[in-house]
């Protein structure tokens, strides 16, 4: 039976913890918190809890609570809270785990470098030159698809995150680039206007090193500063929602494959799980 | 300090001389010994097939290297896990996957692109950007390997060329003309000696030419020599140990070097250590970085004639291929392996 987790939402809070949950809830079942649960309703093991305003009525069952300032930081401790979440850096510093205000789970999206582009693009009949421009706020599978074969894009709008995962080299405004604490030039190329910005994506189409830079940068700025993975790995662990982590030789190959990125099913994952199958076999190599 | 060499090991190779990449590997352990350090290879065999491409890759990551610096010098060593990890990349190339990571990066059609292929690239580029990423310091042996590497993983890279086999033994002959001109076929690496025989076959005067092939079977040249009627004006010798090169270079009129988009230029330094130019062709990759038109050589545009006419200048002006041979030697004078053990090595003494 998987681990029931529970989300106990405001009005005006509850869009804030969507990236998140996706995240936290992978592996439970996620349910909405109200007062009146039926008996034959599946109790919490644990709850998200996007505001310290409904701390007081939630069940007695480890709770993470997003949290804005101090005050809500003095009232998620005051309930024995077992971990804070803020966007604030400052509350960081006081024991909340850090969120990116604007995440995406970077491994849910495995990286596409120029090189691997253009052989996608040349399959698929495509300009080798492809520029788009992408303003859209919700990530669609088409608009997932544009960015990861695009030579290069502008991007203003709320998926910036979703495109410098994806390693798509990306122009974008002055205002968006601060707002990220993007460097022009480095993770980004930025320009003012639709026209000197379609200017920067198209030169930066036909320029192989600089693509190419700017995709690996783009995607460790995503890694490093954007990612809700591991907020959200801490957030399990706390709330006791981990289930089991591999040791001795199988885990150390598992914590090399995840340090090289590897999306769960690359086929090299397959062939490490085929090699260690023989050694595999006994509960003793899996650690609680 | 202690120093472990990482490279690809090639077992039951045909029996030969060594490739480029191990003679690269045993001179460098041999110059880091020189200088005082202690210094080993470490090799593991890859499989070159895209169904295991990374297994020795993701295999590398748990390889113990105890050591105060790994030097890895070819994929998949550059994989090898190490605090002070600095690769010095005699080639960039991932066998049979290479050549189309290259060629998605031309314009043009490319109607040997296998679409099925598009995921393993896309790992195989991501884990690289990522390994060589962690190194403290990237080199590669040539230019070209190093644009590569920019271009395929947005990566800066440095040039740290090598110095060639027997580059402490071979010098300029003692006065006088070559007498012929050299050819150098390496097995397993496609020189074009077809290349240099038609272009042999194409002088107006008749120079000899020297064959030195360094594995025991010379393949079609004896045929391609008699085709072309070459007769007794080519030598073709079979099994050169490399010792003997140090003569044959030294003697010759000009050696002809023409690989096809090569990574390592090896036997245009040695010719340029011997004092002596080098015809080649434009598309010869790396080579060209070192053979400049008209000053340390001739560089050709590939044809038979072309490679004949410069074949017949150089035979026909001793001067000028003395002149183009010592601006060739002064070229390679500062390759040495001393300021290559010391570059890969100054990481971790700073």
């Amino acid at each position: 039976m998987s681990a029931v987790l529970a989300l106990a939402a405001t009005p005006t809070t509850a869009r804030r913890a969507i990236g998140l949950l996706s995240v936290v809830g992978l592996g439970t079942e996620v349910v909405s918190w109200h007062r009146a649960f039926a008996a034959t309703d599946p109790q919490p093991t644990a709850v998200l809890a996007t505001s310290p305003d409904v701390l007081d009525e939630l069940p007695d069952v480890p709770t993470a609570v997003w949290v804005d300032d101090r005050e809500g930081l003095r009232r998620a401790l005051a309930h024995d809270a077992e971990v804070a979440i803020s966007t604030s850096p400052d509350l960081v510093d006081h024991g909340a785990i850090p969120v990116p205000r604007w995440g995406v789970e970077v491994a849910r999206w495995p990286v596409l470098p120029p090189v691997a582009r253009a052989l996608h693009r040349r399959q698929l009949g495509l300009p080798e030159d492809l520029v788009v421009a992408v303003d859209h706020p919700v990530a669609t599978d088409d608009i997932v698809t544009v960015l990861a074969l695009a030579a290069a894009a502008v991007v203003s709008g709320p998926l910036l995150p979703l495109a410098l995962a994806l390693g798509t080299p990306v122009v974008t405004g002055p205002e968006t680039a601060r707002r990220f604490g993007l460097q022009a030039g480095i993770e980004v190329e930025v320009a003012s206007g639709p026209a000197a910005a379609d200017r920067a994506a198209r030169a930066l189409a036909a320029y192989d090193h600089g693509a190419a830079a700017l995709s690996r940068r783009g995607r460790r700025f995503a890694e490093r500063h954007l990612d809700l993975g591991r907020p959200a790995e801490l957030v399990r662990q706390r709330l006791g929602l981990v289930s089991s982590v591999a040791a001795g030789p199988p885990g150390r190959l598992l914590a090399r494959l995840d340090e090289l990125a590897t999306p769960p099913d690359a086929r090299i994952r397959s062939r490490a799980d085929a090699a260690l199958a023989p050694f595999t076999p006994s509960e003793r190599m899996i650690a609680p | 300090m202690d120093v472990l060499v990482c490279a690809t090991q090639v077992p039951f190779r045909p029996a030969g001389p060594a490739s480029a990449t191990e003679d690269l590997v045993g001179d460098l352990v041999g110059a880091l010994l020189d200088a005082g350090h202690r210094a080993e290879a470490v090799l593991v065999p890859a499989a070159a097939d895209r169904e295991r491409l990374l297994d020795a890759a993701l295999a590398w990551r748990l390889v113990p290297l105890d050591a105060d610096l790994v030097i890895a010098v070819d994929f998949p060593a550059y994989f090898a896990r190490h605090r002070r990890k600095v690769a010095w990349l005699a080639d960039h190339h991932r066998r049979g996957a290479d050549l189309e990571a290259d060629a998605v990066l031309e314009p043009g059609p490319h109607p040997e692109l296998d679409g099925s292929w598009s995921e393993d690239l896309r790992q195989v580029v991501d884990w690289d950007i990522r390994a060589l990423a962690e190194a403290r310091y990237r080199y590669a042996v040539s230019d070209r390997v190093a644009d590569r590497v920019r271009r395929q993983c947005g990566l800066s890279t440095a040039t740290l060329p090598a110095p060639p086999p027997l580059a402490d033994r071979l010098a300029p002959r003692r006065g006088g003309a070559g007498s012929y001109v050299l050819h150098v076929a390496r097995p397993g690496v496609d020189e074009r000696a077809g290349l240099f025989l038609a272009g042999l076959a194409a002088t107006r005067r008749p120079v000899p030419g020297v064959v030195a092939c360094l594995g025991r079977s010379p393949g079609t040249l004896p045929a391609d020599a008699e085709r072309l009627g070459l007769g007794e004006r080519l030598h073709l010798l079979r099994g050169v140990r490399p010792p003997a090169l140090v003569d044959l270079f030294a003697n010759a009129i000009a050696v002809v070097h023409t690989p096809i988009d090569a990574d390592q230029a090896q036997v245009t330094l040695q010719a340029f250590r011997s004092g002596v130019p080098v015809v080649t062709t434009a598309d010869s990759g790396s080579v060209v970085e070192w053979v400049t038109h008209e000053v340390t050589g001739l560089v050709t545009d590939g044809s038979a004639r072309a490679v004949g006419a410069a074949i017949d200048r150089l035979a026909a002006d001793p001067a000028l291929a003395a002149r183009l041979g010592a601006a060739g030697r002064a070229r390679v004078a500062d390759l040495a392996w001393d300021r290559v053990v010391g570059a890969l090595t100054g990481v971790a003494v700073r």
